[in-house]
């Protein structure tokens, strides 16, 4: 008797779910679309311009074959260009400095300049760049400039001949940095 | 799956499970949370960095090499001379070279030890010659000297060498007769602070051979048509004079003294400083050469070294001689000035005689066929330093010449009348 019982209420709530169901299919539907535009993202990027080039005065040299004198004054530049785009973008240029070595580096003085074009990179004072974004790219521009002094003739004196300045490398490093 | 998942979740805890979570919680205590957390943020930050747009570029201005400079000279050795009467100039080649890599600025200067004052009167060329022949004369241009050397080059490009000519030239002998000289050339390479040197040396010397003038003359001897004269030689330096020879000339004559082919010497001496001859009277050119022997010992006359006029006479039985160096006159001119009366008839002589020795030459003025010799008194004569002038020669047209040594140097008339004088 009593498992009957429970057989018809379980019974009877089933017929009542099924004929509800059969009134939600019945009611009113509709539907709306959105459509979000795509996402561009930026650009952070640093390259060198072709090779740089030597030049004694205003006359382009060649450093493997270029002997250098007292008096001399070399320099060296080298073109870089940042692109920095993107609405938020923030960033850091920095580069890892001049090195020299080599007999020679007692004799002479070497300087290291890097110098900015344009609006959207500017020299921090430690020496480092600031990059904000900004249309295109701009241009940075190296310069180490190596001076043999012509000293003062005396006696006899050859210090400084037939001897190497080695340079380093110089790595510019352009990272984005969180405002 | 969620709603049972849900329902499951809601429902009472199991034993075994609430056993576990109460074990979790006694584990984790507060330093151990903060820990947590800061390794939590750790990784969080990481995480962004990588994020990060970072990008980079390299470049390598590479290496310099210095270069050097040197100097060297070869063949300044070669400018080692004795000046004699013969020998005034010496040329060597010189060559300089930058055994460096690099151009070098080149300078030269030179110091002297020893006679200065001879080596102030030595004037040097330097030139480049074409093919490196010094053979060739020097080319025109201001010479420099010891004190100021010219003609060296303003640089030398690197490894290079160039191939000069080096003449020095004593230009007066007469005076540092035996002197000699040390010259040190120093040639400097330089480039800016660098400099490189290098140094020779040689030795100039004058040698004492030279009479460079007539010097004087005396009257002497017992004759009367021999004197003599005297003129600086050879001092003791040269004691053999093997390097002098004598030459007298006069008329187109030559004389050579004793010992040499045959002349008209009387008597040839050489003794101490000087040389004497010992000639008949007359009026000669002496002219005095260097003697030269060649490599087979043939003799010859060199340089000459020295000329002047010697002219020698009797007096009164005495000899006298007049005599100086330098060129003789060249000319001697002459033009009747003056013909007013035949007491008083001039007859003036211009003599035309750059080196300035009037008054210490005769001239013989012949009027027809009297020679009035100069000094004569019974003439009135004077002479002044460049003329001379006749005085009460009489009447008559008379042919007059002017002659010394054998040479006519004027020839005319004059006519005298009384009280009417012409001249022509």
């Amino acid at each position: 008797m009593h498992k009957l019982l429970k057989a018809s209420i379980a019974g009877a709530a089933g017929i009542a779910l099924l004929a509800g169901g059969a009134g939600t299919f019945a009611a009113w539907q509709d539907s709306a679309q959105i459509s979000a535009t795509s996402i561009q993202s930026g650009k952070l990027d640093i390259a060198s311009v072709a090779n740089g080039v030597w030049k004694s005065g205003a006359t382009t040299i060649d450093p493997a074959t270029y002997l250098v004198v007292p008096g001399d004054v070399l320099t060296f530049t080298q073109d870089l260009t940042v692109e920095a785009t993107g609405t938020n973008l923030a960033a850091t240029l920095s580069q890892s400095g001049l090195t020299t070595s080599g007999t020679l580096d007692n004799d002479v003085t070497s300087v290291l300049d890097v110098t900015a074009a344009g609006t959207n990179v500017t020299k921090n004072t430690d020496g480092t760049f600031k990059v904000t974004p900004g249309a295109g790219s701009s241009k940075l521009t190296v310069k180490v400039t190596v001076s043999f002094p012509k000293g003062v003739t005396g006696a006899d004196n050859q210090a400084g001949q037939n001897e190497t300045l080695n340079l380093s490398a110089l790595k510019f490093t352009l990272a984005q940095t969180i405002s | 799956m969620s709603g049972r998942r849900h329902v499951r979740s809601s429902s009472p805890v199991p034993r075994h499970r609430r056993r576990r979570q109460l074990s979790l919680v006694k584990l984790i205590k507060p330093g151990t949370i903060g820990a947590a957390v800061v390794a939590f943020a750790a990784l969080l930050g990481l995480g962004g960095t990588a994020a990060l747009w970072q990008d980079s570029a390299t470049i390598a201005p590479s290496s310099l090499q210095s270069g050097s400079i040197g100097v060297q000279q070869v063949g300044f050795d070669g400018a080692g001379v004795e000046y004699s009467a013969g020998v005034s100039q010496k040329t060597t080649s010189l060559v300089l070279s930058n055994p460096g890599s690099s151009a070098a600025d080149i300078g030269a200067s030179a110091s002297i030890t020893g006679s200065t004052s001879l080596a102030s009167r030595v004037s040097i060329r330097i030139w480049s010659p074409a093919g490196a022949d010094c053979a060739v004369s020097a080319p025109a241009g201001e010479a420099g000297t010891w004190a100021a050397l010219k003609g060296i080059p303003a640089t030398l490009a690197a490894k290079s060498s160039v191939t000069l000519c080096l003449q020095t030239t004593l230009n007066d002998r007469s005076t540092d007769v035996g002197a000699s000289y040390s010259a040190q050339l120093t040639v400097v390479a330089s480039r800016g602070s660098w400099r490189s040197s290098t140094t020779a040396t040689v030795t100039q010397s004058l040698r004492a051979i030279t009479p460079v003038s007539v010097g004087t003359c005396t009257g002497s001897g017992s004759g009367a048509y021999s004197a003599r004269f005297d003129w600086p030689a050879s001092p003791l330096a040269e004691p053999a004079k093997s390097n002098l020879r004598y030459n007298v000339t006069a008329g187109g004559k030559t004389y050579t003294p004793a010992g040499e082919p045959s002349g008209s010497w009387t008597q040839a001496q050489f003794a101490g400083d000087t040389a004497r001859a010992q000639i008949g009277s007359g009026f000669f050119e002496v002219k005095i050469y260097e003697r030269v022997t060649a490599a087979n010992g043939a003799v010859s006359n060199g340089t000459q070294v020295a000329s002047g006029w010697i002219e020698i006479g009797t007096s009164n039985e005495e000899p006298w001689a007049r005599c100086a160096s330098g060129p003789a006159p060249s000319s001697v001119t002459a033009k009747a000035l003056t013909c007013r009366t035949p007491w008083f008839q001039g007859l003036q002589l211009t003599i035309d005689d750059p080196a300035g020795y009037h008054d210490q030459w005769r001239y013989d003025i012949v009027i027809g066929s009297q020679t009035l010799t100069s000094g004569l008194s019974h003439y009135s004569q004077t002479r002044t330093l460049s003329s001379a002038e006749l005085r009460a020669i009489g009447s008559g047209t008379f042919d007059v010449k002017v002659v010394r040594g054998g040479l006519t140097y004027f020839t005319g008339k004059i006519r005298v009348s009384f009280g009417i004088g012409s001249c022509a």
